[in-house]
């Protein structure tokens, strides 16, 4: 095995950039800013430091597992697929370099700020070891775990990029491989004794990735020892499979692909319209998926708020489907927004189209107008079914003064969901043209608008829950809508005065660099 | 919204500082509401509108808007609160 060549190459290309200085940086703050809401929350005057050590510890280890399972994704989803857009993956295959050289050298080289990470939030970890209530097999079994988990999707996501030419394909179809196994565990604690059978066979397949993060653990009874094992193998061999297949793949797919057929251009062009809007219509891809998704949404929020006045599901339960749901609208649409400007800018035609009369006014005005046209109606019908679901709540039988504020908290969640996607559009678009891959660029976005808010919710709702002098519910609300609010509205009139004004120059700085 | 006239240069400076003092007036709680409102309303309007010319007044079309953010945010506390003490009571 050969692997030395390409992981020193990838090493040193890595070690350049201050981003991997500053990713393991933020990976101890973000940790250390979740202890501290985490210990404020659970703070109290019966608190011990035995029921502050579990709590935090159990958050500290879900909030690395998020990230593990992340960190496939965003590290190698664009490692092997670059490597064949620029034709150079045929290239390394001249040198005395076999498949598997290639990806263990790039897997060894670009995991490292993954592994990095990790070891910066395993200290954090140890707090709830040194508080008590957590025994140090517990956290050694943890440890083990999330680096196997790690593993794992460092695996899924070269897998990825191996099969898809495309980044931001095999960015999100190994996210969704990764985050089918978290939501598969989710489902499983909560509907385990509804579903029938075969579903629940179904769930602790696709969930044994995420479930041996919590079998490590020791509840009321000690940890089950042989089932963890088993966990830990399992996800082990998945991993060792995709690696095998990474590199069965990674053989044979690098040779040009066909062009698409002219039927289908032809077909493209006089659906959605000829000229600049058609082109960025074509690009920005089609709206039929987009209104199908939010009208599927609609429809089982309305049946799952059946299912919680009958009692089959907890209001908790709805919320977390909810706010899911809306995740992912809003994931699409940042998605969506970094492809539009940064396709045609990786493809060289965007500098084409700045020669011509047509001018980058044109150019940016149409690709967003691009984007309203897919996805401002189904936010609406969204938000529309999110305020009548409410409403139809509020003036139920069992209504009460609790009930009757959830519409105002519904309203508010509404607005930032608005607000949400209008500025991810924005500042997707700006992103995708100035950020190295779309994979970057696309969490620059989500983490910018989406997580850092949520994140910095959590010292001030704990700073403020302790307290108590005013109910949870309404204090989680409104401190969510204003750190989401100022979030969009900061960022959102930088990047649109950005674009207005530095879209050229940006576009020719990229040509230069 | 892609469909905005096209602004003279002498538009785009007098709206872009219209934008500045109206995001100042917003900063006034409940009241502000409407000058912010107005104040986006004139930010959007120059963003799109402006086309390929030089904005002078850009940090004050940028400060501006951002002030009528802080002012809406500003009005929403006011309101929380106001709403927390007529539940209270």
């Amino acid at each position: 095995m050969n692997l030395l060549p390409v992981a020193y190459r990838e090493l040193v290309v890595l070690a350049r950039r201050p981003g991997l200085y500053w990713m393991r940086f933020a990976a101890g703050l973000v940790v250390a800013l979740l202890s501290t809401g985490v210990i404020l929350t659970h703070y109290g005057a019966g608190a011990t430091p035995a029921s502050l050590g579990g709590p935090l510890f159990r958050s500290l280890s879900y909030c690395a597992a998020t990230l593990c399972l992340f960190a496939g994704p965003v590290l190698l989803a664009d490692s092997l697929a670059e490597e064949k857009r620029a034709g150079t993956l045929g290239l390394l295959f001249l040198t005395d370099l076999r498949s598997h050289d290639i990806v263990a050298g790039k897997m060894t080289g670009l995991a490292m700020p993954a592994v990095q990470g990790l070891l910066a939030i395993l200290p954090v970890m140890t707090v709830g070891f040194f508080l008590g209530g957590v025994t140090g097999g517990e956290f050694a079994r943890t440890a083990l775990a999330l680096l196997n988990l790690l593993f794992l999707s460092l695996a899924v996501g070269v897998l990825c990029s191996a099969v898809l030419s495309s980044g931001r394909r095999a960015f999100a179809v190994s996210l969704g491989l990764l985050g089918c196994s978290g939501l598969s565990f989710w489902a499983l604690e909560q509907w385990a004794t509804q579903c029938p059978p075969w579903l629940v066979w179904l769930l602790e397949v696709t969930s044994t990735p995420a479930a041996a993060v919590p079998g490590a653990w020791d509840g009321k009874t000690p940890c089950d020892l042989p089932r963890f094992q088993l966990l830990l193998a399992a996800t082990h061999g998945a991993a060792w499979l995709c690696v095998a297949a990474a590199c069965v793949v990674v053989g044979r797919v690098w040779r040009d692909r066909a062009e698409v057929s002219p039927w289908r251009r032809r077909s493209d062009g006089v659906r959605r319209g000829a000229g600049l809007r058609g082109l960025a219509r074509r690009q920005v891809g089609s709206a039929v998926l987009v209104w199908l998704y939010a009208a599927g949404s609609v429809w089982g929020l309305s049946w799952l708020g059946g299912q919680v006045t009958v009692g089959n599901v907890s209001a908790g339960q709805f919320v977390v489907v909810a706010w899911l749901l809306h995740g992912a609208f809003k994931l699409a649409v940042g998605w969506s927004a970094v492809r539009a400007l940064g396709g045609e800018r990786d493809s060289g035609a965007l500098e084409m189209l700045f020669v011509t009369p047509v001018g980058e006014v044109a150019v940016w005005q149409a690709w967003l107008e691009a984007l309203r046209w897919r996805f401002l109606r189904p936010a609406l019908l969204l938000a529309a079914g999110d305020i009548f679901l409410a409403w139809r709540w509020s003036l139920g039988p069992e209504s009460s003064v609790e009930e009757s504020s959830l519409l105002l908290c519904v309203f508010l969640g509404v607005v930032l969901f608005l607000l949400d996607c209008y500025a991810l559009a924005w500042v997707g678009m700006w992103e995708g043209l100035v950020a190295r891959t779309a994979t970057r660029a696309t969490v620059r976005t989500v983490v910018a608008l989406l997580v850092l808010p949520s994140l910095g919710c959590l010292p001030l709702l704990g700073l403020l829950g302790t307290g108590a002098f005013v109910p949870l519910v309404w204090l989680a609300t409104c401190v969510w809508f204003g750190m989401g609010f100022l979030a969009d509205v900061g960022l959102g009139v930088k990047t649109m005065v950005r674009v207005s004004d530095d879209l050229r120059e940006a576009v020719l700085r990229r040509v230069g660099g | 919204m892609t469909n905005l006239t096209p602004l003279l240069k002498s538009q785009m400076l007098r709206r872009s500082l219209r934008c500045y003092a109206l995001g100042w007036w917003s900063l006034v709680p409940v009241l502000g509401l409407v000058p912010a409102l107005l104040a986006f309303a004139e930010f959007r309007a120059v963003v799109l509108g402006k086309g390929n010319k030089w904005n002078a007044a850009r940090r004050q079309l940028q400060v501006g808007s951002w002030l009528a953010g802080a002012g809406v945010f500003l009005t929403l506390i006011v309101l929380v609160i106001g709403a927390l003490v007529l539940m209270d009571s």
